[in-house]
């Protein structure tokens, strides 16, 4: 492939090396030192098309309206056996004893806010809140972490699952 | 960014693969993104490796400087320069941006200078950008045999040899807490008597003096026993010899990291199944896990 005067990046070398934005594509360049100019950055894009046969096309374009999505639950277990369940949304869910908690939990050695559940880049993490007897994921005591299907959360005396469904917006 | 108290000293994992990335469902769980360690206390902050995890913590902190006034020093340690320990770097966005003061360390020990190194993973054949275009304020430190005083932490570091090239081990310490990183170096070469030389013996007591009682031990287990033999020389450790290892010096918790490409979410939960009830039975009081992307430990 030749692009002609200059290494110009096309927005597909975005796309596959900066994943995610919708930013243009050199954006992420744009605070660079003013004094070193870099050669092809600022080559407008269909220029570029005239000597390649990288077509500039968006992330949108490719990805469309489809964007999966995904129903989150946390299932809270007492003796091992499930006993109720809470459906995530995109807000967040804080759990603990104290009963403006989204999760009540009145169990022992729960704080009455005890962590959270926060839905952040498309995926739930759950972020303890500074609880005194700490949160527990798969036996690790953590500060923070992204949640994955079948995560076994443990607070206090509660025990907790994560549950996760990918389906699509069509479904 | 996460709230926390400034003495907290946190640990984030931001990438755990070794060799190569792996993205997919079928690694993410435990991530696909090659090494990269954020380890915080109040406005130190210090990076493990710039491996491509280091991408998202790049996009994680460019965020965070669009809230802050001040600008916090970032300083990089490197354990060494193999690709799944570098290729993130040209991708870190605050390296991209202007007034990030950005401290990169690494070993001595090398045929050429470590700025040499990094600006050739950057040359025009290989990336758009070159090492001298970037728009931070880029200092490139080779290390020396003193400690190095980051903010508020310290860290000591030893030269590892079982790893071709070598690799440095670094221990950062603060406030009583020390976590220890010491990952691409082969520990069967030490631990195995079948394959040990005498002369490894002392190397076997540094190391051990090393991770000495340390709150976390970030540590090369990419190999099942069974796939270690097939890969003698090759420079990575086994399961089985890291726990030993981390148990005989009194480790707290074990991380185990740079994982095996090929396993998958499944092989490393079933692996952290197996070890873990081996180690309730003999009453192990160390906790050990599988290090995962997205993971914020507060040590």
């Amino acid at each position: 492939m030749s692009t002609g005067n200059g290494p110009g990046p096309t927005p597909l070398f975005h796309d596959a090396f900066f994943g995610l934005k919708e930013e243009p594509i050199w954006a992420i360049f744009q605070n660079m030192k003013k004094d070193k100019p870099l050669s092809g950055f600022d080559r407008p894009t269909d220029t570029i098309s005239e000597f390649s046969e990288t077509r500039p096309i968006s992330r949108k374009a490719v990805v469309g309206d489809f964007s999966p999505r995904r129903n989150a639950y946390l299932e809270l277990r007492f003796s091992g056996v499930r006993s109720s369940c809470v459906e995530l949304n995109e807000g967040e869910a804080v759990l603990g004893r104290d009963p403006r908690c989204h999760v009540q939990l009145q169990l022992p050695n729960v704080s009455r806010i005890h962590a959270r559940v926060v839905h952040r880049n498309e995926e739930y993490e759950i972020e303890d809140l500074g609880s005194t007897n700490g949160t527990f994921l798969n036996g690790v005591q953590i500060k923070k972490c992204i949640l994955r299907h079948n995560d076994h959360i443990q607070i206090g005396d509660a025990e907790i699952i994560y549950i996760e469904e990918k389906i699509s917006k069509d479904e | 960014m996460i709230a926390h108290d400034a003495s907290e000293l946190l640990v984030t994992f931001w990438g755990t693969r070794g060799s190569i990335s792996t993205p997919g469902r079928r690694t993410e769980k435990y991530g696909g993104n090659t090494p990269c360690v954020f380890v915080q206390q109040g406005d130190t902050q210090i990076i493990l490796d710039a491996g491509t995890g280091i991408r998202l913590l790049g996009l994680d902190l460019a965020e965070q400087l669009k809230e802050q006034r001040t600008r916090r020093p970032l300083h990089l340690f490197l354990s060494h320069t193999h690709w799944d320990h570098i290729q993130g770097f040209p991708f870190f966005q605050p390296a991209n941006i202007e007034g990030t003061e950005l401290t990169v360390y690494g070993s001595a020990k090398k045929e050429r200078f470590l700025e040499s190194i990094l600006s050739r993973q950057m040359d025009v054949d290989y990336f758009p950008v070159g090492l001298a275009d970037m728009a931070a304020d880029l200092k490139i430190r080779e290390i020396s045999d003193e400690e190095i005083q980051v903010g508020s932490l310290v860290v000591d570091w030893q030269e590892q040899v079982f790893h071709p090239g070598g690799s440095v081990r670094y221990r950062l310490s603060a406030g009583g807490k020390r976590v220890a990183y010491a990952t691409d170096v082969e520990l069967d070469r030490l631990f195995r008597p079948e394959i040990r030389g005498d002369r490894d013996k002392g190397s076997l007591k540094e190391y051990l003096d090393f991770i000495q009682g340390v709150d976390l031990l970030i540590a090369d287990g990419q190999y099942t026993e069974e796939e270690y033999f097939e890969k003698v020389g090759w420079g990575h450790t086994s399961i089985p010899v890291i726990i030993e290892l981390a148990k005989e010096a009194g480790v707290k918790q074990l991380a185990i990291f740079h994982h095996e490409p090929l396993h998958s979410d499944q092989m490393l939960d079933f692996l952290w199944k197996e070890y873990n009830a081996a180690l309730r039975e003999d009453e192990t009081p160390m906790t050990v896990f599988w290090a995962r992307e997205g993971m914020t430990l507060s040590i």
